[in-house]
């Protein structure tokens, strides 16, 4: 099990004062090298819910294992979380605009080198090797995803703003393959994206728990796309998980179908 | 002569461009409309004063002084003000004002030790530079090379540097660059001290030229902000552009009409710039995706 989550519960109070449980004892079981898919209709908490694990959301109770060890991730800010290896693929955060594709790639990595101010300008050849390692890096996982010649390989040095919501999306997503991440929250990887990117993504995501031995964890409402995808699917409903299991099977479950796919 | 002006204006622009890289820094990274940078302005010039005629530094020791502590009084405005009040989810809106509120106690505690009167940094007789009809006096020559080589300094860091990659980036989305495993506390501080050398930088020069009091930090924070917005707001060298063309246009206003119609001039450019391009002159307009 790489994640854990034991009855978390959080509550949101409004400016009438009210109180609202969002969160009412979650518990789920996120096993290493799968790829679990989170469902459940909007508003359920579903991303609140990666905000915790994220470090985004501090006010909730409960507890959080991570690789087997209970971690105190109120007390961790973010980038430490992030540290620890566990990436985000937020539903509209995508590249960071005003930089390049190439230093989109590069900001990923988890090689530290020349961070510290100054230390680029003392040791400018070992500063320059890990520039290099990192390019080479990021041109291996975008010949690895769009194939040999792909036209993301001639827009490196392109503003990422020039690229498309969709196009935003599959490279961000490749990306998350640049850092030392062992666990990946992606949140609505297909949402707002051209149905001919859909299959792009389901091969990257596959391609990261088969090839890179990652575990990830997906917010998704196109059921296909879970079906398609996601080893194991959780479903999220009334602030509890009410109902977890193979894909199939949970996709198939009577009340899960009545409540949330209408059917 | 209007080569004169000219030149006077693009020395100008160099002060401007440092100020309002200093300004930029803080705003397209915090959001925080810092308008402090005035009183920390201020500060520099009479901590520049002070280390001349107190501790009798030469001119390049008193400068080096007066940038670190300027460097040290800009951080302690992120420590002690902006982070705790980002901690409480403070709007950007009660930021600015913590920020004005900010400039007043600095420029009121300077006013208070060191009186209100005009003061001088160098009070000889210095030979000017003639190159066919241009004159440049020793302290114009200070502000284009010093400015210039701080401004050249900064456009390295910010374009070759993995510090400057962070730094562009955390300008970009702060959620982001902190799920990419940066601090971004410690990056703030990184940014208020480089922000804090900028705008000493800017104060320096200016003061060994033209003296010093303590109400003397606003207009330049206003001149480096519209630098900044005809520049192109969300970038760093853009400010030079938008600092250049600023001082090149108040220079060639007192030309042609008189030194009393520059801020006219510097406002009735900002309002075009507003609603024709306001983008700003190298600015560009992001894909809405």
């Amino acid at each position: 099990m790489i994640l854990r989550l034991k009855d978390i519960h959080i509550s949101f109070t409004n400016a009438h004062n009210e109180t609202f449980d969002l969160l009412r004892g979650v518990n789920l079981d996120v096993e290493k090298g799968k790829i679990t898919a989170l469902i459940g209709g909007n508003g359920t908490g579903k991303t609140t819910l990666f905000n915790i694990i994220s470090g985004f959301e501090k006010n909730y109770k409960g507890k959080i294992e991570f690789e087997g060890h209970e971690v105190n991730f109120k007390r961790m800010p973010a980038y430490k979380i992030s540290m620890e290896g566990i990436g985000r693929l937020f539903q509209d955060g995508q590249l960071m605009s005003g930089l390049t594709l190439m230093e989109n790639m590069k900001l990923a990595s988890n090689d530290t080198t020349g961070e510290i101010p100054f230390v680029s300008l003392l040791f400018p050849n070992r500063y320059k090797q890990a520039e290099l390692k990192k390019e080479a890096q990021a041109r291996e996982i975008l010949t690895r995803i769009f194939g040999e010649n792909n036209k993301y390989l001639s827009l490196l040095n392109q503003d990422a703003s020039a690229f498309s919501y969709g196009e935003q999306r599959l490279l961000s997503l490749a990306r998350m393959l640049m850092g030392g991440d062992r666990l990946l929250l992606l949140d609505e990887p297909t949402s707002g994206v051209h149905p001919q990117y859909i299959n792009t993504i389901a091969q990257i995501i596959r391609e990261m728990k088969e090839r890179e031995g990652l575990t990830v964890l997906l917010i998704e409402h196109n059921m296909h796309f879970v079906r398609e995808v996601a080893d194991t699917c959780a479903y999220l409903d009334e602030g509890v998980i009410a109902e977890v299991g193979p894909t199939n099977v949970v996709l198939g479950n009577q009340k899960v179908r009545n409540s949330y796919l209408g059917l | 002569m209007i080569g004169q002006f000219i030149v006077n204006g693009v020395i100008t622009g160099v002060i401007y461009s440092l100020m309002a890289i200093g300004f930029a820094l803080v705003y397209n990274t915090t959001r925080i409309f810092h308008i402090a940078v005035a009183g920390i302005y201020v500060f520099a010039a009479y901590m520049f004063w002070v280390a001349k005629w107190y501790l009798n530094c030469s001119f390049s020791n008193a400068f080096m002084l007066a940038v670190l502590l300027t460097m040290g009084l800009s951080l302690l405005t992120e420590l002690a003000v902006y982070r705790p009040l980002k901690n409480r989810n403070a709007s950007t809106n009660v930021m600015m004002i913590a920020s004005i509120g900010l400039m007043t106690i600095i420029i009121n505690l300077i006013a208070m030790f060191f009186g209100n009167e005009t003061k001088v940094i160098e009070n000889t007789i210095m030979m000017p530079y003639h190159r066919g009809n241009i004159i440049i006096t020793q302290p114009q020559l200070f502000q284009a090379l010093v400015g210039g080589m701080v401004i050249l300094v900064f456009m390295f860091i910010l374009l070759w540097t993995k510090w400057g990659l962070k730094l562009r980036a955390l300008s970009t989305d702060e959620t982001l660059f902190e799920t990419l495993g940066f601090d971004t506390n410690q990056a703030r501080s990184y940014i208020f001290l480089a922000s804090g050398a900028l705008v000493a930088s800017a104060s320096c020069l200016t003061v060994y030229d033209v003296g010093l009091d303590p109400n003397m930090g606003m207009s330049v924070t206003i001149n480096a902000i519209v630098a900044m917005i005809i520049g192109g707001v969300g970038k760093f060298n853009t400010c030079i552009i938008g600092g250049i063309v600023l001082g090149v246009l108040q220079s060639l206003t007192v030309y042609e009409f008189a030194s009393n119609w520059q801020n006219a001039v510097t406002f009735l450019v900002l309002l075009i710039f507003l609603f024709l391009r306001p983008q700003g002159i190298a600015g560009y307009k992001q894909r809405t995706v």
